[in-house]
């Protein structure tokens, strides 16, 4: 047959042929019994699927870099910047899934048709130690993005590998690279993924295939006795370049649609409850969830004990009971990872528990920062030396609402919501810091300063603030407010230039002054003379008050120190953080709000008042 | 298996140009990847004025001396702060006027020392010497050194720094 097929060819191609048999080898070497089949695809499929892996992940190690300052900023480079990055690395990370899924394809096919039969244990062997190099590379690999998703997942990973008895401890810390997380549990598991792994699995293949072109394919169960084999090409051949074309254009369709995740970098100062393993992992980590469930039992124990059985199959599956028995335990094992999995689903995505609803809420706020992250990345400022995390930390428009749901909620609302979204755990007692500093604000607090400042009627009267919030509701400026709301509702357009004249004074980036209007602000404001001959008392009678110098204003002192509230740089950064850490000094003796000085860093304090004062990056539309 | 010659010439050709489709989108796909440096450009920039030193820094002789270069530097994803990006050498005319030359050698790259006994620019790699003025002495670099442009506002010094190709005759900048 070599010989024949040879003649046939010319040039080059026979040239080549005569030297190395290449392109004559192959056919002769593997036979399919009983003609081809689509499911006897899995093997080639997955071969296809690891070459790939192979491509892209030498592709995407040319890009990547293994430290904890670097990982995530490098990765974030190839999804977000480089040519092709996103769709590489979509290619890398769901070519896994795809193997998990034919790995799975192929151990029912295996089982079914008995293929292990015949001598073909080992082959059978080498293909479930394969199955489990999988797992161990999908596991490593989760880490490297080096997001809060990988480390926390990882952390338990190490975890599983510390529960093993006696030698645990020492595997973990030989893992990690040390006791903890840091740039060598980045490059000891870069090495593991990218080089001993491949080569290992490599070696496998290889010995693998040849013990396959030894024994040849396993028979299926359903064919006769004497079946004629047929040669692999082109009839198999043609069905398993199908299914890997098939499998390849849904790895990229996955890579397109919904490109590899990338959460958030890893930050061991914020907690991340949405952390979970890859999907293939569910089930395990579902059992490790049963309240009081050991460590080793769950994650080693069982699916150790259920290897040990698959590994045995060839022994059991002896005649039609055994044969049964085989397919039962397989089908069975299959049957209850899917529940697991589906259960763990339900549960995180579904289920209107408790820890449904936090895992949602956790998994939001994640990927709300991831999205933050990013665009904090992508601004001209870069990614500063110290690492894309730091980025986040001093990130107004991220922490403010954290810093304010715990620091600032008890009293204040915020757009109704506890600033990050949940609902208030007590009544508010404060105005609601939604819209503060806004136009809308300061014209309520002119027009309706009762409404706005409402909530200070709840203060419980055995506050110690309980008196100074009565004094607010009922003082100067509740007068204030009443005595003039009809004339300056009447004059919308003199309200409208009154207010853009101490919108203007805050200074804020995010607000666009008009300053058509200020000339006519500034006077009522000074005067206090409207249309009509009506007239308003002056906010800089009882405020003390210098006006900014921005806008083409003077920057003049017009209202002398006095009782009421510092008007100067009103709602603007400062202005709040003052605020926060010592309102007295505002306020006076009608103050009733705690001084924060004490209790939040001024990191913290400038934190919340820039998120309040919309003093962050925000990127250009 | 009885069949028709045809159609086992067709089901070849289909599985090799199925293979040849999985083999080689892949590689392209690789390939532009791995293209990124030629494919993806920085974006243009305007020009630097990069501060280098005092007025008072550079003898009044006309000595030259060399300094560091400090700018923003954008490395990948890291925006480095005031970071050493090279080194240029100044010299004070006696009419008050600033030159400027990259101290890198046109040659081969190797930062240029002056002798000031000898009073000549020397580079230690391959020996290539030029005058005060920058000028080739001998024909070890294929061009002059290469000047930059200087601003002196206030008594600081500022250079318009660049880094231009080397072992080419003519001065063309790296961009």
């Amino acid at each position: 047959m070599t010989v024949s097929e040879s003649t046939e060819r010319t040039g080059v191609v026979s040239w080549i042929d005569e030297r190395t048999g290449l392109f004559s080898r192959s056919r002769e070497d593997i036979a399919i019994p009983g003609g081809p089949r689509w499911r006897y695809g899995c093997p080639a499929v997955l071969a296809f699927l690891f070459a790939l892996e192979l491509l892209t992940g030498l592709l995407l190690w040319a890009a990547y870099s293994p430290s904890a300052r670097t990982a995530w900023e490098s990765v974030f480079y190839i999804e977000h910047v480089m040519v092709m990055g996103s769709l590489v690395r979509g290619v890398h990370h769901y070519a896994t899934h795809a193997m998990v899924v034919w790995a799975g394809l192929y151990l029912l096919q295996t089982v079914w048709d008995g293929t292990y039969r015949g001598k073909r244990e080992v082959i059978y062997w080498l293909g479930l130690v394969m199955l489990a190099l999988l797992f161990v590379f999908s596991q490593t690999g989760y880490l490297l993005p080096w997001d809060q998703r990988g480390y926390t997942a990882s952390q338990v990973a190490t975890e599983i590998v510390a529960s093993t008895p006696v030698v645990g401890e020492a595997m973990q810390r030989i893992a990690k690279g040390g006791t903890d997380f840091g740039h060598h549990t980045l490059t000891r598991f870069f090495a593991l993924h990218a080089g001993l792994l491949p080569i290992l699995f490599t070696i496998l293949a290889v010995f693998r295939w040849k013990l396959t072109k030894r024994h040849g394919y396993g028979p299926a169960r359903d064919l006769p006795k004497q079946h004629e084999a047929v040669s692999y090409w082109p009839d198999q051949a043609v069905r398993d370049g199908l299914l890997s074309l098939l499998t390849f254009g849904v790895v990229i369709a996955l890579a397109v649609i919904e490109t590899a995740p990338l959460g958030p970098p890893a930050d061991p100062t914020v907690s991340y409850e949405a952390a979970r393993p890859e999907w293939w992992f569910l089930p395990v980590f579902r059992i490790l969830h049963i309240p009081g469930m050991d460590t080793f039992l769950a994650a080693q124990g069982i699916p150790g004990a259920i290897f040990g059985v698959l590994a045995i199959l060839p022994f059991i599956d002896r005649g039609q009971a055994g044969r049964w028995v085989a397919r039962g335990f397989v089908g069975l094992v299959f049957v209850a990872l899917g529940g697991l999995l589906g259960l763990t689903l339900y549960e995180d995505l579904v289920a209107d528990s408790e820890s449904g609803r936090s895992f949602r809420a956790s998994y939001d706020k994640g990927e709300q920062d991831a999205n933050r992250i990013v665009a904090l990345s992508l601004s001209p400022d870069g990614i500063p030396v110290d690492g894309a995390a730091v980025l986040l930390r001093n990130d107004p428009l991220t922490q403010g609402p954290v810093l304010f749901a715990q620091y600032c909620s008890g009293c204040h609302p915020y757009s109704g919501h506890d600033g990050l979204g949940g609902e208030l755990e007590v009544l508010a007692s404060a105005p609601d810091l939604g819209n503060f500093g806004s136009r809308e604000w300061i014209t309520q607090s002119l027009v309706a300063f009762d409404t706005q400042f409402a909530n200070l009627a709840n203060v419980p009267e055995e506050s110690e603030f309980a008196e100074a919030a009565a004094t607010i509701l009922e003082g100067d400026m509740a007068y204030w407010s009443e005595d003039h709301r009809d004339i300056l509702n009447e004059r919308p357009e003199e309200l409208s230039a009154l207010v853009e004249y101490i919108v203007a004074q805050s200074g804020r980036p995010d607000v666009t002054v008009d300053e058509s209007k200020l000339t006519k602000g500034r006077e009522i404001f000074v005067d206090g003379i409207l249309s009509n001959d009506a007239e308003l008392s002056l906010c800089i009678d009882c405020h003390e008050f210098q006006e900014a110098n921005t806008f083409g204003l003077a920057g003049e002192v017009l209202g002398e120190e006095n009782y009421a509230p510092i008007l100067t740089g009103y709602g603007s950064t400062a202005w709040v953080r003052r605020m926060i850490s010592d309102p007295a000094s505002h306020y006076g003796d009608n103050n009733a709000m705690p001084a924060f000085a004490s209790q939040l860093s001024e990191q913290q304090i400038n934190l919340i008042a820039r998120w309040l004062t919309g003093d962050y990056y925000v990127p250009a539309q | 298996m009885t069949e028709s010659p045809d159609r086992r010439g067709a089901l070849r050709r289909a599985a090799a140009v199925l293979w040849a489709a999985v083999a080689a989108i892949p590689a392209g796909l690789g390939t532009i990847f791995a293209l990124d440096p030629i494919l993806r450009r920085k974006a243009a920039t305007g020009p630097r004025r990069d501060r280098v030193t005092t007025l008072d820094a550079l003898p009044e002789d006309g000595t030259p001396v060399d300094f560091p270069v400090l700018a923003d530097k954008v490395d990948a994803w890291n925006k480095f702060r005031k970071t050493e990006i090279g080194r240029v050498w100044l010299r004070k005319m006696p009419n008050g006027q600033v030159l400027a030359w990259n101290a890198r050698c046109p040659h081969v790259g190797g930062l240029i020392d002056y002798k000031p006994g000898a009073d000549e620019f020397v580079c230690p790699l391959h020996h290539s010497l030029f005058k005060p003025d920058g000028e080739r002495i001998n024909e070890v670099a294929p061009r002059a050194m290469d000047s930059l442009d200087v601003e002196v506002e206030d008594g600081v010094v500022y250079v318009a720094y660049a880094d231009f190709k080397l072992n080419v005759p003519s001065k063309e900048e790296i961009g």
